[in-house]
């Protein structure tokens, strides 16, 4: 069979279709036919697409939202929206913004603000949950604390600060991703002081997810 | 009838069925001399259309010294092609399997292929026949319908290698399994959450057989590579908002990453060039967290672009 290549899209359905209907051609072909080395028509078969989706996004996604949900937010009554930062990972920012569209967490409108480091060291604003990813990153650490450590110098700040597995200096709770054999999964890792300076709770069911 | 080219046209075909036929008589008339009597009037019925008749007379000259003349087994054959076309060319028909029977008895006793210019279109006509089944089959073919594709595509090779010296299967039979397996796939995928299950399971099984053979291997790997990894990433999407369904769907979509993971490793085994199979092995290994894969594929992707 010729094979010239992967092509970037795939149309192997409407092929199909388009085959069954080529009923004068001589041998199972894809058009346009080239001679194979037995004499048949045979030619590329173009490939389907690989998903590209950021699935640790989505993982990360579907964690916040749950975690957003089910949580206990003491002061949610002063709040009129459920404000998310989402900072240095744009791909989760944009998973939650499509995800939550139109959607309320603990029946207030959410808001998602992506930023990157630099930037969130400048918000002036206080947020319901924060989350930095790339926090394993060395490269990113520095910046990332930083800018962390800006934000959280302005005063009075209540929002639940999540990494995405660092332990930086500020962070209340850490989603860190586990590979056990095949298995992949979230766990949680909690500085506790922090935590219960804010009043802050997890959930049972979160409390259930802690890293051994 | 048999004897217009597979490519002819369809509007064109009655025009040269005629003709053919017109050809088909006078060779018919001028062997007759050399016929036995009972080859003779089978002739004399088919060409009156009394074709269960005609194969009558076929049975009793074969059963007597009729049987050693190549003719009387071609005029069976045909009989028999006829008969296929008159039934209303039905795929579960054995007709065409009768006639290929025949027209092998007939090229084992014609030595020197005089006949070859009426056995070869009627082989060609049951090859084509057999093909268009394929077609029709794959384009019908759903996880609850028995496997008719490949059984038209067993009769058409079986075809085929009376009519083709050295014939190989090989290259069409793994494009068969591979368009099959595509349609499921993207059945599967259309589908998601609303069984998608069982249209997965037959592009896993139609990939899976086309990749046992060596013909266009490295195709059938990375297809049913992209495919297992996709599902993966469809099944986690269609998770239920609950901690437990998200948590089980990571767990099953590893499932499928690590299988897609290894099939890709056995692609670029096959085909160490193919950059497309380290992009794709990058992104599956993204989703595993192997991070010494993720740059062993990127070295390997620079390498093969010239250190871009």
């Amino acid at each position: 069979m010729n094979r010239t290549g992967h092509s970037p899209t795939f149309h192997g359905l409407a092929m199909v279709l388009v085959l069954g209907v080529m009923l004068s051609s001589k041998a199972l072909s894809h058009c346009p036919a080239k001679p194979s080395p037995t004499g048949s028509h045979v030619a590329e078969m173009a490939e389907p697409e690989i998903d590209k989706s950021p699935v640790w996004a989505m993982i990360y996604g579907r964690y916040l939202y749950l975690l957003g949900r089910e949580m206990f937010w003491p002061d949610i009554d002063r709040l009129d929206r459920f404000r998310i930062a989402v900072v240095n990972w744009p791909d989760l920012a944009k998973d939650l913004g499509d995800r939550l569209d139109g959607r309320a967490i603990a029946g207030l409108p959410v808001e998602i603000t992506p930023f990157d480091a630099q930037g969130f060291g400048s918000e002036k604003s206080d947020f319901t949950i924060v989350f930095v990813g790339g926090s394993l990153e060395a490269e990113e650490e520095r910046a990332l604390s930083d800018g962390l450590g800006r934000w959280l110098k302005k005063a009075n700040r209540t929002a639940l600060v999540i990494t995405d597995g660092a332990a930086l200096n500020g962070h209340d709770l850490a989603f860190k991703r586990m590979k056990d054999g095949t298995g992949l999964s979230l766990c949680l890792q909690t500085h506790e002081a922090s935590l219960s300076a804010k009043t802050l709770e997890l959930p049972l069911h979160f409390l259930q997810k802690l890293c051994p | 009838m048999h004897l217009a080219h597979p490519q002819t046209p369809r509007f064109l075909r009655p025009v040269m069925t005629g003709w053919v036929i017109c050809v088909l008589l006078v060779g018919w008339t001028e062997s007759i001399k050399a016929q036995g009597p009972l080859t003779r009037s089978a002739i004399a019925l088919a060409e009156a259309g009394q074709l269960e008749d005609a194969e009558y007379k076929l049975a009793a000259a074969m059963a007597g010294p009729e049987a050693q003349d190549a003719m009387t087994w071609y005029v069976h054959a045909f009989v028999l092609k006829e008969r296929y076309i008159a039934e209303g060319r039905r795929p579960e028909s054995n007709l065409r399997q009768q006639s290929l029977a025949s027209a092998k008895a007939c090229i084992q006793r014609d030595s020197n292929g005089e006949l070859s210019r009426w056995t070869t279109p009627l082989l060609e006509f049951l090859a084509e026949s057999h093909l268009d089944d394929v077609k029709a089959a794959i384009s019908a073919s759903s996880p609850d319908s028995p496997p008719s594709a490949l059984n038209q595509f067993a009769a058409y090779s079986d075809v085929q290698a009376v009519l083709t010296p050295n014939w190989n299967e090989d290259a069409e039979w793994v494009l068969m399994n591979q368009q099959i397996g595509e349609k499921a796939m993207r059945e599967a995928e259309r589908l998601e959450k609303m069984g998608a299950g069982p249209w997965f399971a037959m592009g896993v099984h139609h990939y899976s057989i086309a990749a046992q053979r060596t013909t266009d291997q490295e195709r059938s790997l990375f297809n049913l590579a992209v495919h297992t990894y996709n599902q993966g990433v469809r099944e986690f999407k269609a998770a239920e908002d609950d901690l437990d369904a998200v948590d089980a769907a990571l767990r099953q979509a590893a499932e499928h990453w690590q299988k897609a993971s290894d099939l890709l490793d056995a692609t670029i085994e096959k085909e160490p060039e193919n950059p497309k199979a380290y992009e794709a092995l990058a992104i599956v290994s993204t989703a595993l967290l192997n991070q010494d894969r993720i740059n062993w594929c990127k070295d390997h992707i620079r390498e093969l672009r010239g250190g871009e």
